[in-house]
């Protein structure tokens, strides 16, 4: 294959995985906008949907219905997650929330190693490759793509452009003027994590039908998600897609000329640069603490 | 006046498509106590967070004592003797009321003892009975008061004060204006002060300066903004700054 | 202000304790000296961790970076220079503490979940980047190191390393220089503005942590006298030093000291009879810690002696001036 014609498919790969990505940095800064808080155990969540997913296939469901039933059980999790711990330190000092997060994640991670050993495992679902010229294109990745793309459009228009959404966003920030308006702000933020967590959970099952993963993967997860918000500020929906953009151009990049090892490591140093050169994001009108 | 302290030069702030501050230039003699006033969003506390170093202008220049100062780190700024208080009183609430004071940095050339500095300082302001008291526990006005004692542990030329009446009863409000006039004529410090209090401001100031978003629309002795037109229709269109000093009383 | 007389008694005692933990590895068994100086390093990190974490407000993920800096440094200092191994360790808190300027100088401008999450890509990229780096650390193969002699070596350095901290950190709390640390935490830019340059103490905090998780990465290394990517960053260390900390009370002088022997006791408990399950229990030690008592068991004590301090009392009358009231207050 030619130089310019591989370089464009290792472009494509990386604007498939971005679609990904995208899913789940949507899920972080809705969090992020409505809670005020910064969801460090939202890679660990993606793991769980990756997980479920892949232990239903195991028992013979196939990942058809295995999605949605994650899309439930993740919206649940978060919900109850969001109810019974973190409501506790919402008024809190940001402290308090990350380190219940943190704390949180370490939980979700060892279950997860206890449960499904630290094995990596992977869910072959859809085998068959499209040829576009010389291009290939795994029909999965395409398939999920699309989904991924189609379910980032509509959460963002629905929190960005609808009347409701707005509503909800902007009387969240003074929960005291929306009690008086008569929004119960305690169910919007439970519901809120709930919907975070099931892009995140939704993002877990893509993962699984792509790549192999294992428990331990929230780790990088969170890193590479954040370096997306970094890139693209947080609050910033259109620069989401951009962050997701830039990181998953990144890792197929390097992931191509290089081993695994390498890619990690240049991953890593993507994230610490993109923290020293622009904590608020490079587009701006992100928000900070 | 004996000479300018403090000048700003055509200072402007713009956060991305906003324009906070737009070219504002005034001076303010030494010994003065000049008033900011204008509407809310008039950019008021944006100035003083450029002149004090929290934010950086887009443009414009700000000197102190004839030095240029503009951008400067706000730490630098307090040790080289501005002082300034908040909004909402920035005290340590975790720290007792003597702690407060004494973390304070001595200022660089100094004559006195901190520890004497202190004690006056927390007599001056009426909290010299509760030097182990916790911040936090304070009622709202202490709070206001031992901000305002915990800046001159800096030995400050130059205070910034804003919001100074906010929250006050009439009563407080004008044991406040003595209390600024007193600490004036004993220790030649040069006020500045934001309020939203307007006829507290100008029975307070000899000079005022108005903003409305984000330029001056004028500055003066107070007895001519008390008339001026451009000011009186910035807070209220058609109706008059008299009849909001009357309300006050 | 404070009464220096209190202080005899203190010292006494303190230095009764010392002496009888110096006897300990002359009386008790290997398995109670290995226990002990284990302790002792959980004790180490704890302050370090409470060093920058519990003073500045500013919560790392990943102060084990600096540990995993101090662990290779020393392993390289010993196994390609052939320095002995005490110096060695020393020579590698040096080092840790100064690239800790550079690092903390850059992470610490990050606020919040940005520095949190900063420290714990930091830590993730030294764990990938001495994988891959194979001609100084010998990647994920390793660096074997000569065995240690006598356990008591070990264990009088962790001793010596978890004093120096309790009495660094013992310091700070009784001194301005520590109630300036502290404004970072309680509002930092109040703290600029009565001319606290908060860059610096910051920038201090986040250094004596280095050297004290660098110094306990170089003994560690020496003890186990072996080093690899996994067990130069242990993460479960870095957790542990977390939990203790705030278990104990973050942002006080003995809080580590009474999280890190209380956990310590603990983990040795689940480590025996729980070995897959203790990192769950300590993800929900920790979430409980947060809800429900997140000033820890010193943390308590502090609020109490807040409280009844406090007092109510209306402004005083009359106009205010310079000079002190006569005797009336």
């Amino acid at each position: 294959m030619r130089g310019s014609l591989l370089v464009l498919q290792v472009m494509i790969n990386g604007l498939l995985l971005a679609g990904i990505y995208g899913v789940a940095a949507v899920g972080l800064n809705l969090i992020f906008g409505v809670l005020r808080v910064a969801n460090i155990a939202h890679g660990d969540f993606i793991m769980l949907g990756a997980f479920i997913v892949y232990s239903l296939s195991t028992l013979g469901v196939s990942p058809l219905i295995g999605i949605p039933i994650v899309g439930g059980v993740l919206f649940v999790l978060g919900l109850l997650t969001e109810r019974f711990l973190v409501e506790k330190v919402v008024y809190q000092p940001m402290a308090y929330s990350l380190l219940l997060l943190y704390a949180v994640s370490i939980l979700l991670r060892n279950a997860g190693l206890n449960l499904w050993t630290s094995n990596y495992v992977s869910l072959n679902v859809m085998p068959g490759t499209l040829h576009i010229g010389s291009l290939t294109i795994s029909e999965i990745r395409l398939v999920v793509f699309i989904i991924a793309v189609s379910l980032t459009v509509f959460f963002t228009f629905i929190l960005n452009k609808t009347m409701v959404g707005k509503t909800i966003r902007a009387s969240i920030q003074h929960p005291d003027l929306a009690g008086a308006c008569g929004i119960d702000v305690r169910k919007v933020r439970a519901l809120t994590f709930g919907v975070g967590s099931l892009l995140a959970g939704i993002t877990g099952t893509f993962f699984i039908m792509l790549f192999s993963v294992n428990p331990e993967m929230g780790d990088m997860m969170i890193l590479k998600l954040f370096a997306i918000v970094i890139v693209g500020g947080l609050g910033n929906y259109l620069g989401t897609f951009v962050g997701a953009l830039v990181v998953a151009m990144a890792e197929t990049f390097t992931g191509f000329y290089a081993t695994t090892e390498y890619s990690d490591v240049a991953v890593f140093f993507l994230f610490l640069l993109s923290l020293i050169l622009r904590p608020q994001g490079l587009l701006g009108g992100g928000k900070t603490t | 006046m004996n000479g300018t302290i403090l000048s700003v030069e055509n200072l402007t702030k713009k956060f991305g498509g906003l324009l906070a501050v737009h070219r504002c230039s005034f001076n303010v003699g030494r010994g003065s106590i000049t008033g900011l006033i204008g509407p809310n969003g008039a950019g008021k506390t944006t100035m003083f967070n450029l002149i004090c170093g929290n934010l950086k202008p887009t443009a414009g220049e700000v000197f102190f004592q004839g030095k240029r100062i503009t951008g400067y780190p706000p730490h630098r700024l307090a040790r080289l003797g501005i002082g300034r208080t908040f909004q909402l009183s920035r005290i340590f609430k975790g720290m007792t009321v003597w702690e407060n004071l004494s973390l304070v940095p001595s200022p660089v050339d100094s004559s006195t003892s901190s520890v004497s500095k202190a004690e006056d300082l927390l007599h001056a302001v009426g909290l010299g009975h509760l030097p182990h008291t916790y911040a936090g526990t304070l009622s709202y006005g202490q709070q206001k008061l031992l901000e305002f004692a915990r800046t001159f542990m800096l030995d400050p030329q130059l205070v910034l004060l804003d919001e100074i009446f906010a929250g006050l009863n009439p009563e407080e409000m004008e044991r406040q204006i003595q209390t600024i006039r007193t600490f004036r004529e004993q220790t030649q410090t040069t006020f500045v002060v934001i309020d939203h209090a307007v006829s507290a401001v100008l029975r307070l100031c000899e000079r005022v300066i108005v903003m409305n978003q984000g330029e001056i629309i004028a500055q003066g002795p107070s007895q001519e903004i008390e008339n001026n037109e451009n000011v009186i229709e910035a807070y209220f269109g058609s109706s008059s700054l008299e009849f909001l000093m009357e309300e006050k009383g | 202000m404070k009464i220096r007389l209190s202080l005899l008694p203190r010292v006494g005692l303190f230095s009764i304790a010392l002496l009888i933990l110096a006897l300990v590895p002359a009386i008790a068994s290997t398995y109670i000296v290995t226990f002990v100086l284990t302790l002792f390093m959980y004790i180490a990190l704890a302050y370090s961790w409470n060093f920058i974490s519990g003073y500045t407000g500013y919560i790392s993920f990943g102060q084990i970076a600096l540990f995993g800096i101090g662990s290779y440094s020393c392993a390289i200092l010993i196994f390609k220079c052939n320095i002995p191994w005490f110096l060695a360790a020393a020579m590698s808190s040096l080092i840790a503490g100064a690239l800790a300027i550079p690092l903390g100088l850059i992470m610490l401008r990050l606020k919040g979940p940005y520095f949190a999450v900063g420290m714990m890509g930091l830590f993730q990229f030294l764990a990938a980047l001495a994988a891959i780096w194979k001609s100084l650390t010998n990647g994920a193969t390793g660096i074997y190191l000569p065995p240690v002699s006598a356990l008591s070596y070990i264990y009088f350095a962790f001793l010596g390393l978890a004093v120096a901290l309790f009495l660094a950190t013992w310091k700070l709390e009784h001194s301005v220089f520590g109630l300036r640390l502290k404004t970072v935490k309680e509002d930092e830019e109040g703290a600029e503005s009565v001319g606290i340059n908060t860059t610096f103490y910051k920038a201090f905090a986040f250094v004596v942590s280095a050297l004290g998780c660098g110094f306990a990465g170089g003994i560690e290394v020496f003890y186990v006298s072996y080093v690899d990517p996994t067990t130069a960053f242990p993460a479960v260390l870095n957790i542990t030093m977390i939990i203790m900390a705030l278990l104990g009370g973050m942002g006080t002088y003995w809080g580590p000291l009474i999280g890190a022997v209380l956990l310590g006791q603990v983990s040795e408990f689940l480590w025996a009879h729980f070995p897959y399950f203790y990192l769950i229990i300590y993800g929900a030690l920790l979430a409980f810690i947060i809800m429900f008592m997140p000033s820890g068991i010193m943390g308590y004590f502090h609020k109490r002696k807040m409280l009844k301090g406090g007092g109510d009392s209306p402004l005083p009358d009359g106009p205010m001036t310079l000079k002190p009231a006569t005797g009336k207050e």
